[in-house]
């Protein structure tokens, strides 16, 4: 059996100390008439034959290194150094459970503080935990702590439309079982002052994404002020690259910053396992969901880490923020810190350049070759590595063609999710798209718009 | 307070950091620049703070990283509760395979049919193995998992005009995150006492159910490892009036080919996939917790889930995404853990019916082997045969060690912690899983070292009560780390350590 | 936060306080040692707090020995309420400090001079031997504001301030001067001894106290466990009840006797009586520490009622003693489905029943339910507790 290490001897003696002849006398606890039933699973592979099997599986898969991918909308294809897979296939990290026995965690619980910094120095937060599940599990969180924080006397949350729409979803369902209403999302995506016209006394928070869903940075002057003003908190989506030239949210008032931290260091990977950043002011600490790390001493003084604040409030009260989240994504977060430590400063801001060159260069000769109209409702916006541009035909026929004659995946259809953008492509450069591929996609849509 | 000892400690990425360091990864830009947006960026003053260090620099810190920390590659982890398996290295292989690892979650399903199968068969797999109408794959951990099937049936009743269904029944053995999920789901708890054998008291049972009740929670095995003898009495007793019954898969491990859940009434059931399925635990995640759900709940799953069609003009079917008819929505950003899904798939594919029930059986055998082995050390919390694990109580007669101390001196011993102080209901609780992959030399070294500490524990009980003597850091200062919090390195370090670029 | 860090880096502080002759009465059949001294002395009595306090003190100085060096000094009084003691145990001169000096025999009036000195230093925690008069003799003063801890060595030992045995004792206090406790809310309970010498058994709840406390494990994901914060517990609980009540809107709520229902009190902002039966109407206390009388009159005013009550720790009395105001005429006026009982866990876990004794059986019976109640025991939480007639 596969990795199961008794012997037939061993077996015998074990059961005779147990006193019994057969294993399934173990089970007689279990209603006889539903003991053992005979599955319907498929036969077993060796390892030989399941690793062929599952590379023939995989080569059914269009994917980021088979094709040109100009594909985003929440997950980038981005550089990968090596020393980011090499750190979290260490098996030290990688079968390690959660860090509940500090003496023996002491690798995961620096790595998860070290983490901690790092992304409290992104985001120009005070405090950062040690991850959720993805971003949208992050933000349907944060959205829990501000209403948290207005002790059930706030039931409405502002979300702006121009956020991930799967993010709003997730946050929609996680306030299933509440009162609380979500409103906002039906202005119009590029305009934060009908936004902004929704505060009120029952508002708790105000989320915008920065750059939002259309890759295009907001408007942020003042709307911190006027948030703070009645009484809410703002909590900003951000993109962790981008961070590494523009303004950090807490730069400009952000209470809660959270972003999908996939884009540091984590593969596509179909969607998950990702990895949820969550950062908010020091004053809330105690109301922050998640596990966090904190440096401490032990017995004879030296230095240690450990899991800290466990007994904060809303794991008692477990009604108002209230969060369940137990297992997180650690080995995520081990990869970002990975990440993070091996580009260093000088290495994240040529990478947020690198997005930002390249994705200009690209609008800007499809704007000139093509003719089509790039973030036609919206032009003036200054953008980071994401930009629509209005086909005349279709976004998946014109997709079809890219990939079946071009070898790319093309951009995302944003009249999927936005009513009024139909034929709108939403196009994504990263430092993995050359010159030499951007120029090939202008061309492919130079001829397939024609 | 005495100053911090830093000899023996592994320096932050920060302590390491010297201006002007770094590596150098990234292409020239390619492209002719564009001019930046001045308002927008950094200021000049405002640096990130990101260290500077070279790739050898970041290597040998990870790597005196990973050597302080343990590993179920590294050594043996009774764990309760937590079914810390050998992960098996295959899996890695596989799903670093450029299809599964490069593919981007917003593909046309056409471009992602591999995937696609792979989650479609992997659904209809855990659908067999629990008994279910239907499975999600969605849920990123166990917690999600509960929320979501608690989610589920608030939705239910809503749909049903049973809007006075707001109580959830919770075994005061439960995991601590059942009461957690509920209040998040908007229900209240009313936790349900065990009887003197460890399991659901029926009687208090029978007193709880009305028709305020919209579900029942639980663990089955429970977290005593003991399987719920009456459980099909519990089920009919929750459906008769009204209310639903929710499995917590988290011992699911005992299960797989043993009985199905579902054949047991159980209504909707989240599966572990990093415990049952071999998926490593990732120092604190990436998890999966998929959900089974029966033909009343099926319907509220969270989606898209994959359907197959079969073509009879193409030799190979058709993979599509669907969202379920009354799903209540997404749980994330894409389709949950799908890395962790190519491990899942690969384990059970390995170990066919047969295997998986090998499997459990070996699991139970493990636990019960060293539960006899320990009698009479320790006190057992309930005398009967356990399934995948086991309670034990860490108290020695005319000793002052508790359960804390014990477990700390195990690390001397080179073996991990069990699971202490839970379930709740027993005092001093050791709460031991072996696992089915642990060899009898590594069951019998435990049972010897658990003897041996149970001897020192009245011959030299300040050996326990200041144990760990042989980790990188002895018992940490608890109180220190919440009232002193450091919960990032010091702005001073950060600044002293900028690299200009 | 700040005002915590201080107190961590100054030197830890015990203040020690020794009843010499308690525990007398119990050895020769007297129901306690208050006022009894001469008659129990003349039965044969001898003094053995001070046999009680040296084993704990000696086993302290040993466990201290062996863990981190860290300074203590050591509050107490004069000859044998507590510097003797101190002595036998080898505690040097020079960190003993003697803020009450004792002239002839020791009096209550001595305990509470002495608790007056600890507090003027701002004790850490207050060690004493002794039994429950001598609680409530540290109480009266104390309060809630410094936790104490027992030796004991009284007759009668039902207050929740007590160690187990004075091994235990010696092990609490260094693990709480060592910042590994927390601190609980406790009731200083005593029996009534002048009705108790007649052959009536009536407990009487006199103060709340603060003690140090074993954390109370909870577990909030798969392996973490945390340790408890009493009052976060007591807050969810009061905003249960308020949350509920802002539903039902009940026109008059009786609170209850007792620390637990006194806290949900001060949640609310009322000032609760701690020992009496208090009514709030919209909010506002309209009456403290009511008799039958006064509660009836209540109940012919408002149609609406509740009644929060919360069970005596171990015993698991919920009507019946010590509130006997609370008579089968009042409970059937309130109505039994109009009773809330509440409990935290810790609380809870050393009373495995709950049990009524109005004095009507029925009544009794129909309080019991079908052998269960519902109690609150957090926020949105309730546990089913047993009950017993």
């Amino acid at each position: 059996m596969n990795f199961l290490p008794h012997t037939e001897t061993e077996l015998r003696e074990m059961l005779s100390t147990l006193g019994l002849s057969q294993l399934e006398a173990l089970f007689a606890d279990i209603p006889e008439h539903v003991r053992f039933p005979d599955l319907t699973l498929p036969s077993p592979l060796s390892q030989m034959e399941l690793e062929a099997h599952l590379r023939k599986v995989a080569g059914r898969n269009a994917n980021a290194s088979s094709h040109e991918c100009f594909l985003g909308a929440g997950a980038y294809h981005h550089y990968v150094p090596a020393t980011v897979d090499y750190v979290i296939r260490r098996g030290e990290f990688f079968t390690a459970y959660t860090p509940y026995q500090p003496e023996a965690s002491q690798g995961m619980l620096q790595a998860m503080f070290e983490y901690e910094s790092m992304i409290c120095q992104l985001t120009g937060m005070g405090v950062t935990n040690a991850s959720h599940y993805d971003g949208a599990t992050a933000l349907a969180e944060a959205v829990r702590m501000a209403l948290d924080l207005a002790s059930g006397n706030r039931q409405k949350i502002v979300l702006s439309p121009a956020i991930n729409p799967h993010y709003r979803e997730t946050v929609r369902t996680y306030l299933h079982g509440s009162e609380v209403s979500l409103v906002g999302e039906n202005t119009v995506p590029d305009e934060l002052d009908s936004l902004l016209s929704q505060l009120d006394d029952q508002v708790a928070a105000l989320v915008i994404q920065n750059p939002n869903f259309l890759g295009q940075f907001e408007n942020i002057t003042g709307i911190a002020e006027k948030v703070h003003q009645a009484g809410a908190l703002l909590i900003v989506v951000a993109d962790p690259i981008a961070l590494g030239l523009f303004q950090s949210p807490g730069s400009y008032g952000a209470d809660v910053v959270i972003a999908d931290g996939q884009p540091l260091g984590i593969p596509l990977s179909f969607g998950g396992p990702y990895l949820g950043i969550f950062a908010t002011r020091t004053t809330y600490v105690r109301h922050m969901p998640g596990r966090v790390v904190g440096e401490t001493v032990d017995q004879s003084g030296r230095r240690g880490y450990v899991l800290t604040l466990a007994a904060r409030e809303q794991h008692i009260r477990r009604a108002r923020a209230t969060s369940n989240i137990c297992t997180n994504s650690g080995l995520m977060a081990l990869a970002a810190a990975t990440y993070l430590a091996t580009l260093g400063e000088s290495g994240l801001r040529k990478v947020a350049a690198l997005c930002f060159h390249k994705s200009h260069y690209a609008a800007q000769q499809l704007a000139e070759k093509t003719g089509l109209e790039v973030n036609a409702h919206a032009p003036s916006k200054p953008f980071f590595k994401e930009f629509y541009v209005q086909l005349p035909r279709p976004v998946d026929e014109v997709n079809r063609i890219l990939r079946e004659e071009y070898g790319v995946i093309g951009g995302f259809d944003l009249g999927a999710c936005y009513p009024g953008f139909e034929r709108q492509m939403l196009i994504a450069v990263t430092e993995m798209n050359t010159k030499a591929a951007i120029d090939r996609l202008v061309d492919a849509l130079v001829t397939v718009t024609r | 307070m005495p100053e911090i000892d830093y000899r023996n400690s592994e320096k932050t990425v920060y302590e390491l950091s010297a201006v002007g360091r770094g590596t150098n990864l990234m292409p020239e830009c390619d492209v002719p620049k564009t001019a930046l947006p001045g308002a927008l960026l950094r200021k000049d003053t405002e640096t990130i703070g990101l260290p500077g260090l070279s790739e050898l620099d970041v290597v040998r810190h990870f790597i005196h990283l990973a050597q302080r920390n343990f590993s179920v590659d590294g050594g043996f982890y009774p764990l309760g509760s937590c079914t810390m398996k050998y992960n098996p290295k295959i899996s890695e292989a596989c799903a670093r395979s450029e299809g599964f690892a490069q593919s981007h979650p917003l593909q046309p399903d056409e471009t992602v049919q591999g995937n696609l199968k792979l989650m479609h068969d992997l659904q209809e797999w855990l659908k067999e193995i629990g008994g279910f109408a239907a499975v999600s794959l969605q849920p990123t951990a166990g917690a999600q998992g509960e929320l979501t099937a608690l989610l589920m049936m608030r939705a239910f009743f809503r749909n049903c005009g049973e809007t006075g269904r707001t109580q959830i029944l919770i075994p005061d053995s439960a995991h601590g995150t059942n009461p957690a999920s509920t209040t998040m789901a908007g229900f209240e708890t009313l936790e349900i006492p065990s009887d003197e054998h460890g399991n659901l008291d029926l009687a208090a049972l029978n007193a709880a159910c009305d028709d305020t009740v919209a579900g029942l929670m639980l663990t089955n095995p429970n977290t005593l490892g003991l399987f719920e003898r009456d459980i099909e009495t519990i089920v009919r007793c929750v459906h008769d009036c009204g209310g639903l019954v929710y499995g917590d898969g988290a011992n699911m491990n005992a299960l797989a080919g043993v009985v199905r859940p579902g054949d047991l009434g159980i209504d909707v059931m989240h599966y572990n996939l990093h415990k049952t399925f071999g998926t490593p635990h990732g120092g604190g995640g990436p998890g999966s917790g998929p959900l089974g759900a029966g033909e009343k709940l099926a319907a509220y799953l969270p989606g898209p889930l994959v359907r197959r069609i079969d073509n009879v003009e193409k030799p190979d079917p058709g993979y599509m995404l669907f969202i379920p008819e009354k799903t209540i929505g997404r749980m994330n950003s894409h389709f949950g853990s799908f890395g962790v899904f190519v491990r899942a798939y690969a384990y059970i594919l390995q170990h066919g019916a047969e295997g998986l029930k090998q499997n459990a059986l070996h699991a139970v055998l493990n636990a019960n082997y060293l539960r006899e082995k320990l009698r009479g050390v320790y006190p057992l919390s309930h005398d009967r045969t356990c399934m995948h694990e086991f309670v034990l109580q860490g108290k020695i007669e005319g000793s002052s060690v508790r359960a804390v101390d014990i477990s700390k001196r195990l690390l001397d011993y080179g073996f991990h912690p069990p699971t202490i102080y839970f379930p709740l209901i027993v005092p001093e609780a050791l709460m031991i899983e072996p696992t089915e992959t642990e060899s009898k030399q590594t069951l019998d070294a435990f049972a010897e070292a658990m003897k041996a500490i149970a001897q020192e524990a009245v011959d030299r009980p300040e050996t326990l009560h200041t144990a760990p003597h042989t980790t990188p850091v002895g018992r940490l200062d608890e109180v220190r780390a919440a009232r002193q919090l450091k919960l990032r390195e010091d702005d001073r370090k950060v600044k002293d350590n900028l690299n200009k670029a | 936060m700040d005002r915590v860090c201080e107190r961590m880096r100054e030197k830890k502080c015990v203040g020690i306080l020794i009843n010499p002759i308690a525990g007398m009465g119990g050895r020769v059949g007297l129901k306690g040692t208050d006022g009894m001294e001469n008659q129990a002395r003349a039965l044969g009595a001898r003094p053995a707090a001070h046999l009680r306090a040296t084993e704990t003190l000696c086993r302290f100085i040993q466990l201290m020995s062996q863990a981190t060096d860290f300074p203590l000094r050591w509050l107490t009084c004069s000859g044998e309420m507590g510097e003797a003691v101190l002595k036998t145990a080898g505690i040097p001169m020079n960190v003993i400090e003697i803020v009450h000096t004792v002239t002839g025999k020791s009096s209550a009036e001595d305990t509470r001079r002495a608790v007056r000195g600890f507090m003027a230093q701002k004790v850490d925690l207050i060690v004493f031997c002794g039994g429950d008069g001598t609680a409530r003799d540290i109480c009266s003063v104390a309060g809630i504001s410094v936790p104490i801890l027992g030796i004991p060595s009284g007759v009668k030992m039902f207050s929740g301030v007590f160690a187990t045995n004075p091994v235990r004792c010696a092990e609490t206090m260094l693990a709480f001067l060592q910042n590994r406790l927390t601190t609980v809310q406790t009731e200083v309970l005593d029996l009534d001894e002048a009705s108790y010498r007649a052959g009536e058994w009536k407990v009487k709840l006199y103060h709340a106290a603060l003690t140090p406390f074993e954390p109370r494990y909870m577990q909030s994901s798969k392996a973490l466990i945390e340790n408890v914060d009493d009052t976060a517990i007591r807050a969810g609980i009061a905003d249960y009840l308020l949350e509920q009540f802002q539903r039902e809107t009940p026109a008059l709520v009786f609170l209850g006797a007792g620390s637990t229902v006194k806290s949900v009190g001060d949640r609310w902002g009322i000032d609760k009586t701690l020992l009496g039966v208090d009514a709030v109407v919209d909010g506002e206390c309209i009456g403290g520490d009511l008799n039958e009388q006064q509660i009836l009159a209540l109940l012919g005013r408002f149609k609406a009622r509740k009644l929060v009550l919360s069970p005596i720790g171990a015993q698991g009395f919920v009507l019946g003693r010590g509130n006997s105001q609370l008579s089968p005429a009042v409970i059937r006026d309130i109505g039994c489905s109009n009773i809330i009982v509440i409990a935290t866990p810790a609380k809870l876990a050393k009373t495995p029943v709950l049990r009524f004794d109005t004095g009507d059986a029925m009544l009794d019976r129909e309080l019991a339910g079908d052998g269960y109640i519902r109690v609150v025991t957090g926020y949105r939480r309730r546990t089913l507790v047993k009950t017993m007639l």
